[in-house]
């Protein structure tokens, strides 16, 4: 019994050790593969086929001593920061624009700088990067450049003899027709914990469209405050038009994203908001009607239609990423591979945060997606953009402006005490150091 | 000799119990007595936490109104289910018992809900609730205007009712269960005794299968009392805590101030609190049973 219980001993101990000596990293040697791990956002299969075909096999091809470990991590915001915490976690790894300053204040994050002075990024739009500097410093490359538009069925339009809407009086006569008509107007989900941030995209529409690109501009950078009748009259009138069952019936409290845009595919809804990522489900979805976009309408007199830009994901790498050069010199060669590029975006690829003539486009490609880059450069260059809530708002704030949204519109509090709340957000935000980014 | 014999036998069954103690020292133990730590701190999960005292506790006890209707939605979910599936798993058990043939089959069917992962029950059960695809149409086709108008997600009134609808649904199947194995425990010469002495159904009931079962009874309202405190999956699959803060339960709060808004100090001085208010429910419901017994 004494001999059985000490080789128990033995075997528990050896598993022990085993379990702890296989968890240490081996040492590097020069001239081996060195492997970049990257983590990323929860994204579609045809997304993940999209990266490997053409950013990381082309890159591993021209660099065979690198290898790209690209894992995809449903709720990455959580595990991630549990992996810093801990002093873990992958070289590099997607967020989203409003953790930037969470992320840089934790110091858990490095800069890009060393590598914009080897004139990595160069090509990266100035306000896109702009949107992602602390203290000075570039602290994430932008990705993906979004600009948001509204959706409408043509079909629909022509057999009810509706036109797009280009201002306030339109917009809500062919709303108040739709919904007579028992169609759905703006069909938009927002229950369910990532969907509830789809507020911002139709919000965003309205302070844009309503109070306009400059005055959304001073309350954030603080030369104006909330009381400033053009920011209360943005969200007002939201309040108004989804009081009205303009938004999806009131239904954004219940349904979630695909669940609004089944109504859309089904031709129950006539408009459906959504940003320039509906590339992805352009080439994905089979759609069987007619359909095109437009400019959010102007919602007040003297403000012009415009499209809000922002940017998608960023990369943030790990202060103690293992390789920090090769994860910088594999997304550089995403932004300068052309060729590849122009294959991604013309497969379903979002475009990067970066000039893209939409005529380098195969004539094969669906004809929606080179409109939609189409419209983004008319809108680009015409300087009808305005700034979406993800990029050109701190995180507390714009998480509260699209969490807290729902006790106004169900009237179970103020739009005066919401609207109090995201000052005080904000101005702490900007105490912090939170700067506009244009 | 007695006693070096007893010694030796005390170390050896601790020394195999030590491997799962470690275990659940190392993942349960540490960081929950550290949540007492880092409720003291601002920390945001990153980074270094800065001591602010108690100032989480202040905020959660005098200001955080959400988190006092997130507890409040605790209360009423303890309510619900320590009442609802339990009559009807009970009342279910005792029509099973008695059937001759096809009690597997029931037992079977009434259990698939509960082996049904809580997050694809809940994405089914949204689509069910759907007021353009799910049974609103179909209510809707049957004339039913008024109820199928009624937007059981989407109503801050009935949206807690709606979730827990489906978790009650999920729950009983497994209570149903329980309750048969201690149906059939009791002994059928109780009852033929009962009925020669001229008692009926309701105290046959009442005075030989309720307290027959008792323990049964009493495991699944304590699991069913602190379960309530800690539900989180239907809810935030469902509803997210929303609309507005309707559903919201001390659990998703915690969650939202944890991964979302940056506030895990806050978040733990919250979990402290849940921890303690679940503890002091177990221990006067064990002190209840304990009366009831004696």
């Amino acid at each position: 019994m004494k001999r059985h219980n000490r080789f128990l001993s033995l075997v528990l101990a050896l598993m022990l050790a085993v379990s702890v000596l296989s968890a240490m990293p081996a040492a590097v040697a020069e001239g081996e593969t060195v492997t970049v791990n990257i983590a990323w956002e929860n994204t579609t299969d045809d997304a993940v086929d999209r990266w490997h075909t053409y950013f990381i096999e082309p890159f591993e091809a021209a660099n065979p001593n690198i290898k790209i470990n690209f894992e995809v991590i449903p709720d990455i915001t959580t595990v991630i920061k549990v992996q810093l915490a801990a002093g873990t976690g992958p070289d590099v790894f997607s967020a989203d624009n409003v953790d930037i300053m969470e992320y840089w204040n934790s110091g858990t994050v490095a800069s890009w700088d060393k590598y914009l002075e080897q004139g990595y990024f160069a090509d990266v739009f100035d306000w896109a990067k702009d949107a992602c500097q602390m203290e000075g410093q570039l602290a994430a490359i932008p990705m993906s450049y979004e600009g948001m538009m509204l959706w409408y069925n043509e079909d629909m339009m022509q057999q009810h003899g509706w036109s797009f809407p280009t201002n306030l009086e339109e917009y809500e006569q062919i709303c108040a027709d739709a919904l007579a008509a028992d169609i759905v107007p703006i069909a938009h989900g927002c229950n369910n914990s990532k969907g509830r941030n789809a507020y911002m995209h139709i919000m965003g529409d309205y302070l844009n469209a309503y109070a306009g690109p400059e005055a959304f501009k001073a309350w954030m950078s603080g030369e104006v405050d909330y009381t400033d009748p053009r920011i209360t009259g943005a969200f007002q009138l939201f309040v108004d038009h989804w009081n009205n069952g303009w938004v999806n019936e009131k239904q954004t409290v219940s349904l979630d994203m695909n669940s609004a845009l089944a109504l859309w595919y089904q031709q129950m809804a006539l408009f459906q908001v959504q940003g320039s990522w509906y590339v992805g489900s352009i080439n994905s979805t089979e759609i069987d009607f007619n359909y095109s976009m437009g400019y959010f309408p102007s919602l007040k007199e003297g403000i012009e239609p415009n499209m809000n830009i922002g940017i998608g994901e960023v990369v943030m790498m790990n202060k103690d990423a293992a390789h920090p050069d090769e994860a910088a010199m594999f997304f550089n060669s995403i932004y300068t591979d052309e060729a590849n590029l122009t294959a991604a975006i013309a497969n379903g690829q979002q475009i990067l945060s970066r000039a893209f003539d939409a005529n380098k486009l195969p004539e094969s490609v669906n004809p929606h997606i080179v409109e939609l880059y189409n419209f983004m450069s008319e809108a680009s260059s015409e300087n009808k953009i305005g700034y979406t809530i993800w990029t050109f708002v701190p995180g507390t704030v714009a998480y509260s402006l699209y969490s807290d949204i729902e006790t106004v519109l169900l009237g179970e509090g103020t739009l005066e005490d919401y609207l109090k709340n995201l000052q005080a957000l904000l101005d702490e935000a900007i105490a912090a150091g939170w700067k506009f980014a244009l | 000799m007695a006693v070096k014999g007893k010694k030796r036998r005390f170390s050896k069954s601790h020394f195999y119990v030590l491997p799962a103690f470690l275990l659940h020292a190392c993942f349960v133990t540490v960081p929950g007595l550290s949540m007492i730590y880092f409720s003291l701190t601002n920390w945001t999960g990153l980074g270094q936490a800065g001591f602010i005292g108690l100032d989480n506790f202040r905020r959660m006890i005098f200001t955080d109104a959400i988190f006092h209707r997130a507890l409040g939605n605790n209360l009423i979910w303890v309510l619900m289910m320590s009442t609802v599936p339990i009559v009807i798993s009970l009342l279910l058990a005792l029509l099973i018992v008695k059937l001759r043939r096809l009690q597997m089959f029931y037992k079977s069917a009434l259990f698939i809900p509960y082996v049904i992962a809580s997050v694809v029950a809940s994405a089914v059960w949204v689509q069910m609730y759907n007021k353009y695809f799910g049974f609103p149409r179909l209510l809707n086709t049957m004339g039913l205007t008024g109820l199928a108008a009624v937007n059981w997600l989407g109503d801050p009134k009935l949206a807690i009712y709606s979730v827990a609808m489906v978790r009650m649904w999920s729950q009983w199947g497994f209570f149903i269960v329980l309750f048969l194995a201690a149906l059939q425990q009791i002994d059928p010469c109780i009852y033929e005794s009962a009925d020669i002495e001229g008692v009926n159904a309701f105290q046959r009931f009442i005075h030989i299968t309720v307290p027959m079962i008792r323990p049964t009874l009493s495991t699944i309202w304590m699991l069913t009392i602190i379960g309530s405190f800690l539900t989180f999956d239907y809810i935030f699959a469902m509803t997210s805590g929303g609309p507005g803060n309707a559903t919201e339960v001390a659990a998703t709060w915690i969650y939202k101030h944890a991964f979302q808004k940056y506030e895990v100090g806050y978040a733990m001085a919250m979990s402290l609190c849940v921890c303690l208010i679940a503890g002091g429910a177990y221990f006067l419901f064990h002190l209840v049973d304990r009366e009831v017994d004696a």
